[in-house]
């Protein structure tokens, strides 16, 4: 079962990176071009200011996945360092719930704001707004994937007595 | 409502939870149960939080650092600072501060710095019969001076979340910048002799030439950057597009040291670096929204007000907490919980913003460089194969220059305002 579900979230994490790549790379693109196309062919891309920002809120999020994946967001840990061995796997168990409970929220919650912004639209790009705000919950996806398969990992290690890499 | 929220964020971050998740968390509960608010405004709050344009910049200033040190472009600049300083006594260890005021010329990123030229550095200064931890020291204290002098991912970070002029805090950091150049190189001539610090051969003009020569491309980046921020041809954001794509076609086209297979890996780690803030910043979006609604800015200021009214010794305050705070919490985290409670103050106060902004990222630089909780300590560390508590010891002498700057620019504005009023009077 915890195999199963680390195998998920690396296939989840091959996803992300699949689509990070172009996104990332097209959105660098847009906004060299669009110095470009207003220094050199003196002709502004009005359009390329939205399409950044929509690049940018993608990446972020997508980046934000993928280091949920590392395990490397920011955190204090000079707790879980202070205590023992048992409570440590206690305490990052009551971590991941929530951390999956958070992911959870974002994925239900950032749905009903798609849903909510479906009918208004970017005034240059003429797209739906839903495509700012889908990232979110969209993302929210894969980082409740990663939150889950880790909550596994760690629930086997605290009820086998074994490091968590070792219990998986 | 304000207590609560603070309260909530607080445990859940001393209990391990990654700090954007806890905030998140934090602000969700408090909305849902003390505030007439739809806790929607939380996910709508998380997506404008980072729709920015200004923000924009921080990957591509991160992607710059990052080809730089993957295109062998550090060696360059490395080889370049020694041919001018190498013959001097510690001229490797003055060559590694020259060679840091030039990559903050590039990359905006005091960690990125300590970890790609920290790595070459140390190894030189090393088999040149450097002390490692010293070696070390010298490098974290150098680091520090990457933010300052533009470009600055901090200074991005506060100028979106202050409003104030990107172009304006780059231009700022000038002279604070090189005041700690100077001041940790008056520092290593200091101990030279005591340490008994080697140098190098006189360089002939000659190889000063070729180093000059191979670095030139290299040394184009902040002249590109500045200048066209200055002409007014691009925005900080788009030059640091700019800069990135030139990086780019530097490491790939002229150096040939990046290949295509190399670029998607770039590219993810370069993302996945910067949502490690941009996360934070998402979820603390939410957060300031409370403090706006809780009017913690006001309470703030009126708190402070009845104490004193002196803005001098209301700095004074701030900068000891922030140096206090530094040593204890990453900087990045601290700069995004904090502009939005201390920026209301300062206006109060009749502080100028970009003023305040140069005390607030230069204090919170030195944060990374001090222990316990002190990013490029970790990095340095880690990257050389240096005991984390020699380092921290070490680095103690090498801080207090910056702290002596700090104190400066704090007292005498004019270090900071200077360049920018002059530069850009009207913007």
């Amino acid at each position: 079962m915890v195999r199963a579900l680390m195998r998920l979230s690396d296939w989840a994490d091959w996803i992300v990176r699949i689509i990070l790549v172009p996104i990332g790379a097209l959105f660098i693109c847009v906004v060299f071009l669009g110095v470009l196309a207003r220094y050199v062919f003196q002709a502004p891309m009005v359009s390329s200011v939205e399409l950044s920002r929509l690049g940018f809120v993608w990446s972020v999020f997508l980046g934000a996945a993928v280091t949920l994946k590392n395990e490397r967001h920011t955190q204090f840990a000079f707790l879980l360092d202070a205590v023992g061995e048992r409570a440590r796997r206690a305490m990052r168990v009551v971590i991941d719930l929530l951390s999956a409970l958070f992911c959870g929220f974002l994925i239900v919650k950032g749905a009903q704001m798609v849903q909510a912004v479906e009918a208004t639209y970017f005034p240059a790009l003429g797209w739906s707004q839903l495509w700012l705000y889908l990232p979110l919950p969209f993302c929210a996806v894969f980082m409740f994937i990663h939150t889950v398969a880790v909550l596994a990992r760690d629930v086997l290690s605290l009820a086998s007595g074994r490091g968590a890499r070792t219990a998986a | 409502m304000i207590a609560p929220l603070l309260i909530c964020f607080v445990v859940l971050a001393v209990f391990g939870v990654p700090i954007a998740i806890g905030m998140g968390l934090a602000v969700i509960v408090t909305m849902w149960l003390l505030t007439p608010f739809p806790v929607l405004g939380m996910v709508q709050r998380m997506t404008t939080g980072v729709d920015s344009f200004v923000l924009i910049a921080i990957p591509f200033f991160m992607l710059t650092g990052r080809l730089m040190n993957a295109g062998g472009i550090t060696d360059r600049l490395l080889r370049f600072a020694r041919s001018l300083v190498g013959p001097i006594r510690g001229g490797l260890a003055h060559a590694n501060v020259i060679a840091n005021m030039i990559l903050a010329g590039m990359s905006g990123s005091a960690v990125a710095d300590a970890g790609g030229l920290g790595v070459v550095v140390i190894k030189a200064m090393h088999e040149q019969g450097y002390r490692k931890d010293l070696a070390g020291a010298i490098t974290v204290a150098a680091s520090t001076i990457g933010p300052i002098i533009p470009p600055s991912i901090p200074m991005v970070i506060y100028g979106a979340m202050a409003e104030v002029s990107v172009g304006k805090l780059f231009l700022g950091g000038f002279i604070p910048g090189i005041l700690m150049g100077i001041g940790l190189m008056i520092l290593i001539w200091g101990f030279s002799r005591r340490e008994n610090m080697p140098r190098d051969h006189a360089y002939r003009l000659r190889e000063v030439g070729e180093a000059l020569w191979e670095a030139c491309l290299a040394l184009l980046t902040p002249i590109i950057l500045i200048g066209g921020i200055l002409s007014g041809i691009f925005t900080p954001t788009e030059a640091s597009a700019v800069a990135a794509v030139y990086a780019f076609l530097l490491s790939f086209c002229i150096y040939r040291t990046i290949h295509l297979r190399d670029i998607p890996s770039i590219v993810v780690d370069t993302f996945a670096t910067t949502a490690v803030v941009t996360f934070i910043i998402s979820a603390t979006s939410g957060f300031s929204y409370l403090l706006i609604i809780g009017r913690i800015g006001n309470l703030l200021v009126e708190s402070v007000l009845s104490l004193t009214r002196n803005p001098y010794l209301v700095l004074l305050i701030i900068n000891v907490a922030l140096l206090i705070l530094g040593c204890l919490m990453e900087a990045g985290v601290l700069l995004i919980l904090l502009t939005p409670i201390l920026v209301p103050l300062a206006k109060i106060l009749g502080i100028d913003l970009v003023h305040f902004g140069l005390i607030m990222v230069l204090n919170l630089m030195i944060g990374v460089a001090t222990p316990p909780v002190g990013m490029c300590l970790f990095v340095v560390s880690e990257a050389n194969n240096i005991r984390l508590e020699r380092l921290m010891r070490e680095v103690i002498p090498w801080v207090l220059p910056l702290i002596v700057v700090l104190f400066l620019i704090t007292y005498f504005p004019a270090l900071v305002l200077t360049v920018p009023n002059w530069l850009m009077p009207t913007r």
